[in-house]
């Protein structure tokens, strides 16, 4: 298609008349060019450096506050179950007798935060 | 990495600027049709290409330097600014002449009127005359692509030129 097409030999000469023309001289030469190549060079050097400092110097730092990372409050020893009973309080009263009232006799124990209270009446059959 | 004959000085980078600099702008003169704006995107493709420089191999400068010159152009269109402004070094009125001014300046207005791709293809196809593939190649497109680009490239410039198309041509003079 390409050498068959008339059309390309037309479009060939037609842009052949267009671009064969000198122009005006070069505003720039291979010294001027290679001077801002060397500059942009150097900005991506420092570029790079400056990236890679700054990486390291994060990695540094993440590395100093993990080694100087405050040590965490030891936490209380789980409560143990007691065996005997911490506080004991006995209690007895006695009502002299020939007053009237019924004799009697009270004992108050107690064991942690449980208290327990029992009356014993003169003659209870459940006292003995 | 088997780069052949590696080119890394400045003296070599000179030799080559002596040699195709003048070519590559008349590239981008063709493609833009504006001589500031060519130096500018020779100036650009030159800066890259220097940048380039020591890892290129001496076989493809010249494939190297086109496709960055036409990229340049490309990417320069894109650009909202540059669909805002038009800069040029002539006044709208352009003046009459005769002969082959005259018809070179009627070819560059009616170059001008193609969309940016298709002249991007007309120019390799037919100003560098690189293959079809040597030019899907430098705009980074399938070779199909560049064959239908070219056909349209063809007929917007017919279309725009109407009977000078033939004229101008050497059949036609």
């Amino acid at each position: 298609m390409d050498s068959a097409d008339p059309d390309d030999e037309k479009v060939r000469a037609l842009l052949a008349r267009a671009g064969d023309q000198p122009g005006p001289p070069l505003g720039f030469t291979s010294t001027t060019i290679a001077r801002r190549g060397r500059r942009i060079r150097l900005l991506r050097w420092g570029g790079a450096a400056a990236g890679a400092l700054v990486v390291l110097a994060g990695a540094g730092l993440s590395v100093l506050l993990l080694a100087h990372r405050p040590a965490e409050p030891a936490a209380p020893p789980p409560p143990t179950p007691a065996t005997t009973p911490a506080v004991t309080t006995t209690t007895v009263t006695t009502t002299p007798t020939g007053t009237g009232a019924a004799d009697r006799t009270t004992t108050t124990s107690h064991h942690f935060t449980a208290t327990t209270t029992t009356t014993w009446l003169t003659g209870d059959p459940t006292s003995t | 990495m088997a780069y052949s004959v590696p080119v890394a000085t400045d003296d070599d980078f000179s030799e080559y600027f002596a040699a195709r600099a003048h070519a590559l702008r008349a590239t981008a003169y063709l493609l833009c049709g504006d001589w500031h704006r060519a130096e500018d995107i020779t100036q650009v493709a030159m800066t890259k290409l220097y940048l380039a420089w020591p890892r290129l191999r001496s076989v493809g400068l010249d494939a190297y330097a086109r496709k960055v010159v036409v990229r340049t152009f490309l990417a320069e269109n894109r650009r909202l600014w540059r669909k805002r402004e038009h800069l040029t070094h002539q006044p709208p009125e352009l003046p009459t002449g005769t002969g082959d001014t005259e018809d070179r300046l009627m070819v560059r207005a009616a170059l001008a009127t193609v969309p940016p791709r298709q002249r991007a293809v007309l120019v390799l196809r037919y100003w560098n005359d690189l293959s079809v593939e040597e030019t899907a190649e430098a705009l980074g497109c399938s070779t199909g692509t560049v064959k239908s680009q070219a056909a349209r490239g063809v007929a917007a410039l017919r279309r725009r030129l109407g009977p000078h198309f033939d004229v101008l041509s050497p059949d036609g003079r």
